[in-house]
């Protein structure tokens, strides 16, 4: 699978990102109305494992796996048991009448928003004046799309 | 504010910080051994993470309906529509989508600066786009500005 790297240009993964990524939240959108989230993330984290043994077994990568150090399972373990709270916290989003057009939105702004704080945090990066322009102005976006106006009020 | 506002802000808070987290796992996790591996990992992870929650889920329920019958019970509780099994499916197929494309981008050599903004406002107005044409959801004058802000600042703060 690596070698796909090496063959297309990364603006070419930027796109496909793009799709997966849009396609996913809108899919989302359509699950958990009638089922339990989890019993729906069940199915749809298993078909997903079963696309990368697919690309796996194909890929002959899945009978070359080399030895994988204890901090990399670790860390495989941690990012699998958060994406259980990601998937959860959407369904639940929906269940609860969140609009596509307005909770996506939030939701990646603020995941951009919480990337470049752990950034300045845990990652020792900097912290400049666009960067904190950028985050009281998507705050601001945030408040300003997702607060109502009562009924009447100007 | 309503309440039912209230309670998906609150879901979408959880998501952001699952989200994050998670990614900071994958920044972490990425550097190192076979791309593959670490996501059959994640993938194999979060399925059995939803199985347990699910099971969970379940014994609570039995445990406050007793008088059931047990068959009845999980045929009421393990309600799978066709429908909503290819929609998951489709789900899975794009997450796959998603994590292979993050890795190879990372790997193909795009730089942070250009590609997230690139991304996450792709996303944000694709979305929107979606709610509004096909969703029929409708926007109003201070949601459209509000939602530019927020692209205005992802691009910013990824700069």
């Amino acid at each position: 699978m690596s070698e796909l790297a090496s063959i297309f240009p990364w603006w070419f993964f930027c796109v496909t990102l793009i799709i997966g990524a849009t396609s996913f939240g809108i899919l989302m959108k359509y699950l958990g109305d009638k089922t339990h989230p989890n019993l729906v993330g069940c199915v749809f984290s298993f078909s997903c494992f079963m696309v990368f043994v697919c690309v796996g077994v194909l890929d002959g990568a899945i009978y070359t796996f080399s030895y994988l150090e204890q901090r990399t399972i670790m860390l495989a373990i941690c990012a699998g048991c958060s994406y259980v709270g990601v998937d959860v916290a959407i369904v639940k989003m929906y269940q609860n009448g969140a609009p596509i057009s307005l909770a996506m939105p939030i939701v990646r702004a603020g995941l951009a928003m919480s990337s470049a704080i752990i950034g300045v945090l845990f990652f020792m990066e900097t912290l400049t004046w666009l960067k904190i322009i950028g985050v009281l102005l998507t705050v601001f976006g945030i408040v300003l799309s997702a607060y109502k106006k009562k009924k009447g009020a100007l | 504010m309503e309440v039912q506002d209230l309670k998906w802000m609150m879901y979408a808070c959880f998501a952001i910080l699952f989200f994050a987290l998670s990614y900071t796992f994958f920044k972490l996790g990425s550097g190192q051994g076979e791309v593959l591996a670490f996501l059959l990992i994640v993938s194999l992870i979060n399925s059995i993470g939803h199985l347990v929650l699910f099971i969970l889920y379940l014994f609570k329920k039995r445990f406050a309906t007793r008088d059931t019958h047990f068959i009845e019970f999980l045929k009421d509780r393990i309600y799978l529509p066709i429908k909503v099994i290819l929609f998951s499916i489709l789900v899975g197929f794009s997450a796959a989508f998603n994590d292979m494309s993050s890795m190879l981008m990372f790997k193909a050599g795009a730089p942070f600066s250009i590609s997230m903004p690139i991304f996450t406002s792709s996303v944000v107005c694709l979305t929107v786009l979606f709610g509004v044409f096909v969703l029929k959801e409708k926007l109003s004058v201070r949601q459209f500005v509000g939602i530019s802000m927020i692209i205005m600042g992802i691009i910013l703060f990824n700069v």
